[in-house]
């Protein structure tokens, strides 16, 4: 793949469209890396074509979801029926996973950080993964189901888990997108590694921060339902799958 | 046979779906503008694409198109639309 000032544009807007084969795409990736122009085709093609994302119909959340949600999150150890819906046996391990109660994790944690820097990373991300989250999104079907939960940390970590049973074949994957800005388009934030749950950090970070010392103060600009898409490139298939209600916490 | 004429059906009405992403944007837009004077088949390999994630080949089949021809057609029709837009 040749990335001059007369390719650039045509390939930018081919990735964009989803009509790259993996190889080219991871190509492409890299090479924008280190690559002014490429970046800013990239983003002017997204623009470009970010209304028809914006064509997609927000779905109604029942009346009384959050609070129910929020009744669930105060009690701690209660599962909490969410809209009618059944939640998994996953909801309840959400619910333990943000339980900071338990004493004597972070005095070990902070033990193995000196012990090695391969368990300091660690820590890291234990202590991301196990804090409570700043924002949470819920994602639902048209039918008001819960789907999936996103968390926020609000320290540059955040993860997704899969409530609803979708079964996944083997040669399908499950992506998860973002729309960090109208200027930087829709960004994937990766796979699902096991089908069902995916920690991550980065710049493309569903919750911006509007100070950074404010905890409550985040913002959920926009997470789309995650797609099971076929384990190949063509990642805009981004219609029907607007969902999301931002909620702040804190 | 029946299982045929079902997956046609559903097949006819995704790509209703698909398409009809165009119809939906704000009137007034540039995109919406702009895709509405690309020629037919450049604006539905365009949608095919970018809202149904299809591939080449796939968007080939669903217009009935040798696979050159259509890469052919979305090229130019992205290039339109890249010159309009600018």
């Amino acid at each position: 793949m040749r990335f001059d000032n007369a390719t650039i544009p045509e390939i930018a807007d081919e990735y964009v469209l989803g009509l790259l084969d993996r190889a080219e795409q991871q190509a492409l990736e890299q090479e924008s890396e280190r690559n002014p122009a490429l970046r800013t085709a990239i983003a002017a093609s997204q623009e470009r074509y970010l209304p028809l994302d914006l064509t997609v119909e927000l779905v109604d959340v029942p009346v009384g979801l959050w609070a129910r949600i929020e009744a669930g999150l105060s009690d701690g150890d209660a599962a909490v029926p969410l809209g009618g819906a059944t939640l998994a046996p996953e909801a309840a391990l959400t619910a333990a996973a943000n339980d900071n109660r338990r004493a004597g994790w972070r005095a070990a944690a902070l033990s193995s950080m000196a012990a090695s820097l391969v368990l300091a990373v660690a820590l890291t991300w234990s202590l991301g993964r196990h804090a409570d989250p700043v924002v949470i999104a819920v994602l639902l079907n048209e039918a008001g189901e819960v789907q999936a939960v996103v968390e926020d940390f609000g320290n540059d970590t955040a993860q997704i888990r899969l409530l609803a049973d979708i079964r996944v074949p083997a040669d399908k994957a499950v992506e998860v997108w973002t729309l960090p800005s109208q200027e930087t388009g829709p960004v994937s934030l990766g796979l699902l590694e096991d089908g069902r749950h995916h920690a991550w950090k980065g710049r493309h970070f569903p919750c911006r921060r509007l100070r950074s010392s404010t905890r409550s103060r985040c913002r959920m600009p926009e997470v789309r339902r995650p797609v099971v898409r076929p384990d190949r490139f063509s990642p805009r298939d981004l219609r029907n799958r607007p969902i999301v209600q931002p909620r702040r916490l804190a | 046979m029946e299982e045929d004429r079902l997956e046609a059906l559903r097949e006819d009405e995704q790509m209703k779906h698909i398409l009809s992403a165009w119809q939906a944007l704000d009137r007034n837009s540039r995109l919406h503008e702009r895709l509405g004077a690309l020629d037919e088949r450049k604006r539905r390999g365009i949608l095919l694409a970018y809202v149904g994630g299809y591939t080449h080949g796939e968007i080939a089949g669903r217009l009935k198109l040798p696979l050159g021809t259509t890469k052919s057609w979305i090229r130019r029709g992205l290039s339109a639309l890249r010159e309009c837009m600018a």
